[in-house]
């Protein structure tokens, strides 16, 4: 109790943390995901620490999107231990895999369901240990789960059976991604097709101030900035990797209004309207990594030095509520759902994808700042010599 | 031609600009017909930040303090008599015979009332950040703005930064303003070079002086009726806010190596 309620009345005073240097903050985020991995001793990463439950049932769909950060920090670092988790997690996820080839949904389901969204993370975790290790036991895994994914798909590119809450979600787009990637692995024009219908039908849900319909977990609801983020990460990973141009606008119109909607305030609000008003006052954490990750990958593939701005600074937000300090392990390097900690995403807790994403910024920053280095470089030489 | 200053508090304008403004509009006989400040303390403007920010009104009135003795003290600043003795912008405005007025807020119905009277034929805004709809409406002409980068293109913050970033020509805009940021007609374009020895400081205080020159040829040229105001596409151009301290500080490197003493720039 003493370790909540020292969270509690930092959240309550409105106290944060001194910035850290990102390499500090990374390897703490990466220490606690790798803490949240051991927990449950299975091989899969808990879905988090919970104040009321401790660390939770380990988490499919968020295990398979934690692959690739594994893999990511493991190039970076070098240290194998990371390689082997990342081998562990994948083992754990193909031993539950059902017969038709989709993974479950919510952790500690009591009756597991598949659910689309879920196997599409997965699937993303899948084709990039495939990518890695080249062990075919995870591309039949891969194969099996885009099969079931095509299979259940609409006519018109969405996913409307074994949905969460029962509903199509623009956000599906992340799992059009991976369709992708597994197109490009294996050539099957099958995964191709399932994957454009979807981003066709994600296009045709856009309104003209970029705004996604159909992006809520409930059909009446506003959005998090979480399931904003999502779709805005798949719509411009399928416009990376295809590549397409008006893909890539689509996806830089959400994310140009939020980069504004942070540069004027300082911060983004957990939920928005369909007129991209801040619908609460609290922050969801989760969202604004993911915010940072597109932003950083929109600077990468559009070269606007706006976008790495705006997420280093995103970044530095984040970086002064995690505490990388503490002694306690389940605070130490964990990135909370809401801020306050008891608002309504994911409240009173800690989530690994909060983490995780948080880890993908942080590593994002630094190749970011490198090709900054490079434009500056060559920009600012090439002014002097044209004087 | 009447010409109206729109100025902040006379304790936070640098009297020194506004001097050297003065007097050479006054050589080129052009008549600056009023300067308006904003009082830099006033019950209802305590009023309105106490309903907005509570009790952190009382650490932005001791902060508001501080900076107003820091600047007292800051000599460069300040316009300086014959004598050598510092002036301070409302006795630089009371030496060139300018009337004066105050306001609280400048969007107060008696504030509004008092620059319609006034009968402008262009506002000069100088540091009083965003002009709303009810000025700009004012001055029959127009409110002019001195944008420290090249538009269309580059609007918002840090253009210097940000054009060097990009390894575009640095420069400065005269516009009119009008409800879009830094979206208005364009009426004249200086740009400048960078030297051996330049920073981002440097250069933002050579944007600031080559800004200050073009605003007066600006006013010069409407009042000779040799401007033609050019519309901006909406299309054209992005918004830009304040860059990353980390990058600005890249950039900064990259200007001192790039001038350093025997550093040999490679062929393009």
């Amino acid at each position: 109790m003493p370790r909540q309620f020292g969270v509690l009345c930092q959240d309550l005073l409105g106290i944060s943390h001194s910035l850290g240097n990102s390499d500090e903050h990374l390897r703490a985020t990466m220490s606690w995901l790798a803490n949240a991995q051991d927990a449950n001793q299975d091989g899969g990463v808990a879905a988090g620490y919970s104040f009321g439950q401790g660390w939770l049932p380990s988490y499919p769909e968020t295990t398979g999107y934690i692959i690739p950060t594994f893999f990511d920090f493991y190039h970076l670092t070098r240290e194998e231990d990371y390689l082997n988790r990342a081998v562990r997690m994948a083992d754990w996820l193909t031993s539950i895999q059902f017969a038709d080839g989709a993974f479950s949904g919510l952790y500690g389901d009591v009756l597991p369901r598949p659910i689309v969204f879920n196997t599409g993370q997965v699937l993303q975790g899948l084709v990039c240990i495939y990518k890695e290790t080249s062990q075919t036991k995870y591309l039949e895994s891969a194969r099996r789960a885009a099969n079931w994914l095509v299979d259940i798909q609409d006519e018109d590119g969405a996913w409307r059976k074994f949905t969460f809450k029962g509903n199509p979600h623009v956000y599906h787009t992340r799992v059009a991604w991976p369709l992708f990637e597994l197109h490009k692995l294996t050539s099957e024009e099958t995964y191709l097709n399932a994957a454009t219908k979807n981003i066709k039908w994600a296009l045709n849900n856009q309104e003209a101030n970029g705004w996604f319909q159909n992006n809520a977990f409930a059909p009446k609801d506003d959005p998090f900035l979480h399931t904003i983020a999502y779709a805005i990460e798949g719509l411009l990973e399928c416009a990376a990797l295809m590549p397409n141009k008006t893909w890539l606008e689509a996806a830089i119109k959400p994310a140009e209004v939020l980069l504004r909607r942070f540069e004027i305030k300082g911060s983004l609000s957990g939920v928005y309207n369909d007129k991209w008003q801040g619908m609460v006052k609290y922050r969801c954490l989760t969202g604004e990594a993911q915010m940072s990750v597109c932003w950083l990958r929109l600077f990468q593939l559009a070269g606007d030095g706006r976008y790495l701005s705006a997420a280093l600074k995103m970044n530095d937000n984040l970086k002064r509520l995690q505490d990388t300090s503490s002694s306690n392990k389940v605070i130490n390097g964990g990135v909370k759902g809401s801020h306050p900690i008891w608002e309504n995403y994911s409240p009173y807790n800690y989530p690994n994808w909060a983490a995780k994403f948080f880890a993908d910024a942080l590593m994002l920053e630094k190749t970011g700042l490198t090709e900054m280095e490079q434009l500056i470089k060559r920009n600012i030489r090439s002014r002097i010599q044209r004087k | 031609m009447n010409v109206v200053f729109l100025c902040g508090s006379p304790n936070f304008t640098s009297s020194a600009d506004l001097g050297s403004m003065l007097l050479e509009l006054e050589k080129r006989n052009i008549h600056v017909k009023a300067i308006v400040f904003i009082k830099l303390f006033s019950q209802r403007l305590f009023k309105l930040s106490w309903q907005k920010h509570g009790f952190k009104t009382l650490y932005k009135a001791l902060d508001l303090f501080v900076r107003y003795r820091q600047r007292r003290t800051v000599p460069d600043s300040r316009q300086r008599d014959s004598l050598g003795q510092s002036l301070s912008a409302l006795q630089v405005a009371q030496k060139f015979g300018i009337p004066v007025y105050y306001v609280s807020d400048f969007y107060q119905k008696r504030s509004l009332e008092l620059l319609r009277k006034l009968e402008p034929d262009l506002f000069v805004p100088i540091g009083i950040g965003i002009v709303r709809k009810q000025i700009l409406q004012i001055p029959r002409l127009g409110t002019l703005n001195a944008h420290s980068g090249l538009l269309p293109k580059y609007r918002g913050m840090n253009m210097v930064e940000w054009s060097l970033f990009d390894g575009h020509r640095l420069g400065v805009t005269i516009h009119f303003m009008d409800e879009g940021i830094d979206t208005g007609n364009i009426l004249l374009q200086k740009e400048f070079e960078i030297d051996t020895g330049d920073t981002i400081d440097t250069l933002r205080d050579k944007s600031s002086r080559t800004g200050k020159q073009a605003m007066i040829e600006t006013i010069e040229k409407i009042n000779d009726g040799l401007l033609r105001p050019i519309p901006q596409k909406s299309g054209n151009g992005k918004q830009y806010f304040r860059m990353h301290q980390r990058l600005k500080l890249m950039i900064d490197k990259e200007l001192r190596e790039n001038y350093s003493a025997g550093h040999a720039l490679p062929d393009s």
